[in-house]
């Protein structure tokens, strides 16, 4: 029995969002100006933007980890005014703790909330299962590669089974194959559990491959420009990326990053 | 999802006996050589110390042979034992004083900017001040006694445990902090859970430099006043131009260091046993230059 979808508030709601902020050396730094974003239960939703246009922070201040000047911002419909814990989040850096196994890696999110450990151990295990890590449960990060230490901290991420997931750049430290690699991988486990995720990246191809809609932000301070559905049918494959389609909505992208000139338009 | 892509294997750690190719037994002798070359090194040193005194004919007074150090060594073994023992209670005295105190502080200062700027201009100051030159007040304060002497390798001591405490708390990348909260954690468990075992390796790093500066602390405050002890023995041997004592009296401190010194090693292992960075001698070399 299907039942019809109950219309309900969006995950994270930000409005009329500024930051702006004091450098060490004392400049004022616009970095996010007049930002107006929804997300629905669900939905994966690709923030991309050139280098230091506020995508980074405009997660931070999300996830309350850091404090907006003005504007509105909701997390599961109430105000976000300190640090949010019902979320996963995967910086660019997998921050592991080298003297804690894999498996107690992604337990760290359940030690540190005080979760009984022998009800999370069997999904720990699982996770560690379905991104390709088993037989390294008892391993050390130490002992694995760039691509697969980050997927440890994407179980880590999951572990406690948040409503919102939060990447900030997660590939951004991996070569060009374990990045294709671990777009696919990403696919695949959001698709099994259709999380709401919040992806950031200053990659054209992945954004567009991996979300249903990509935000496109402005070069400082950081604007949305537009907003693209991607209607592409799931999964997709790396194949998809030389359909017209896909080639298209890229093509599009490159256009206004010309127009605001993150991109040279004489090459 | 299950196969791991070929860029994508586990780093292997480097083993140089598994990549040798040569027989077990070639393997053998070298993981055996692996572990002689200190004592290969030391034996040579022994040897230009013989050969130099016969050849550039130098006395006994000035430097006496190996042989009769060694001698020394052994005849007077319970007279140097008597006096270690003091001397191995001031080091350990001074160092763990410098760990019970240093470690502590270095937290305080890591929490608090206005500690940390209060404090720091003072301990640069305290580590300026020649150790030999407060001695003799130490002294007048405390008496003859093993307490100044605790003191002075405290003085010596704390200063690299505080400054690799607070540097390995300090290197805590901030991703991980905001992660940490992001669970919810409390000031505690960031402290207990995630900044004190990161910044463990650089604290070893300045205890190993700690320790080894307790032991010149300890001899220092012998030498300005002390009726036993190694540094007293030595001051007693200088008095008498017995060199050949004097020297065995350094060969039993020598050995004490580098015993103290394996010992905060050891511990090392068994606490930072994930350990495969070098950050630790990093922070030693550092100090020690």
């Amino acid at each position: 029995m299907s039942t019809m979808p109950v219309p309900t508030s969006p995950v994270v709601r930000v409005e009329h969002l500024h930051k702006v902020y004091r450098t060490a050396s004392g400049e004022l730094v616009h970095a996010l100006d007049d930002v107006a974003l929804e997300v629905t239960e669900g939905e994966f939703i690709s923030v991309l933007g050139p280098s230091g246009c506020g995508k980074s922070t405009l997660m931070m201040i999300v996830a309350g980890l850091r404090s907006s000047t003005s504007g509105l911002v909701e997390v599961a419909g109430t105000n976000v005014s300190g640090p949010q814990t019902d979320l996963g989040i995967v910086f660019q850096r997998d921050v592991l703790l080298d003297w804690r196994t894999n498996l107690d890696n992604v337990l760290l999110q359940t030690d540190i909330r005080k979760l009984p450990r022998s009800r999370y151990l069997d999904r720990a295990r699982e996770l560690l299962h379905e991104v390709g890590l088993e037989g390294f449960e008892d391993k050390h990060p130490g002992e694995l590669s760039g691509g697969m230490r980050q997927r440890v901290a994407i179980c880590r991420a999951l572990i406690h089974d948040p409503p919102l997931l939060l990447m900030d750049e997660p590939f951004g430290a991996l070569d060009a194959l374990t990045r294709e690699d671990m777009t696919m991988r990403l696919q695949t486990l959001w698709m099994h559990s259709r999380k709401t995720v919040m992806f950031i990246t200053h990659s054209i191809a992945e954004a567009v491959f991996l979300a249903d809609r990509v935000i496109v932000m402005t070069p400082r301070p950081g604007r949305i420009d537009q907003v693209f559905d991607i209607n592409l049918e799931r999964p997709r494959r790396f194949e998809s990326m030389s359909s017209p389609e896909f080639a298209q909505i890229v093509n599009e992208i490159r256009d206004l990053f010309r127009a605001t000139g993150v991109l040279a338009t004489d090459v | 999802m299950s196969e791991n892509t070929a860029s994508d294997r586990p780093r292997q750690r480097l083993d140089l006996e598994s990549v040798d190719s040569g027989s077990s037994l070639g393997r053998r002798v070298r993981s055996l050589s692996f572990y002689l070359m200190p004592v290969v090194a030391l034996i040579l040193l022994v040897l230009v110390w013989h050969f130099a005194i016969i050849i550039f004919e130098i006395r006994s007074f000035l430097l006496p042979r190996p042989a009769g150090v060694f001698e020394r060594v052994v005849s007077e073994r319970s007279r140097l034992i008597a006096h270690a023992w003091p001397t191995i209670q001031e080091i350990l005295g001074g160092f763990l004083l410098s760990v019970v105190i240093g470690i502590p502080l270095a937290i305080v200062m890591v929490r608090s900017t206005y500690v940390d700027r209060a404090i720091s201009p003072l301990l640069v100051a305290s580590q300026t001040v020649p150790k030999v030159a407060i001695a003799p007040v130490l002294l007048v304060w405390f008496g003859l006694g093993m307490a100044p002497k605790v003191i002075i390798a405290f003085l010596i001591a704390f200063f690299p445990v505080v400054i690799s405490t607070a540097v390995g708390l300090r290197s805590v990348p901030g991703e991980l902090i905001d992660l940490a909260t992001s669970m919810g954690a409390s000031r505690f468990q960031l402290f207990r859970q995630i900044r004190f075992p990161y910044a463990l390796p650089t604290i070893f790093g300045g205890l190993k430099v700690a320790i080894t500066l307790a032991a010149i602390g300890a001899i220092v405050g012998e030498f300005v006043g002390a009726d036993q002890g190694l540094g007293y023995l030595i001051m007693v041997a200088n008095g008498r131009l017995d060199t050949e004592l004097l020297f065995a009296v350094v060969i039993v401190l020598v050995a004490i260091g580098v015993a103290l010194y394996w010992a905060v090693e050891l511990l090392e292992r068994v606490l930072v046993k994930w350990r495969n960075d070098q950050a630790g001698s990093d922070v030693t070399i550092a100090a020690l230059g």
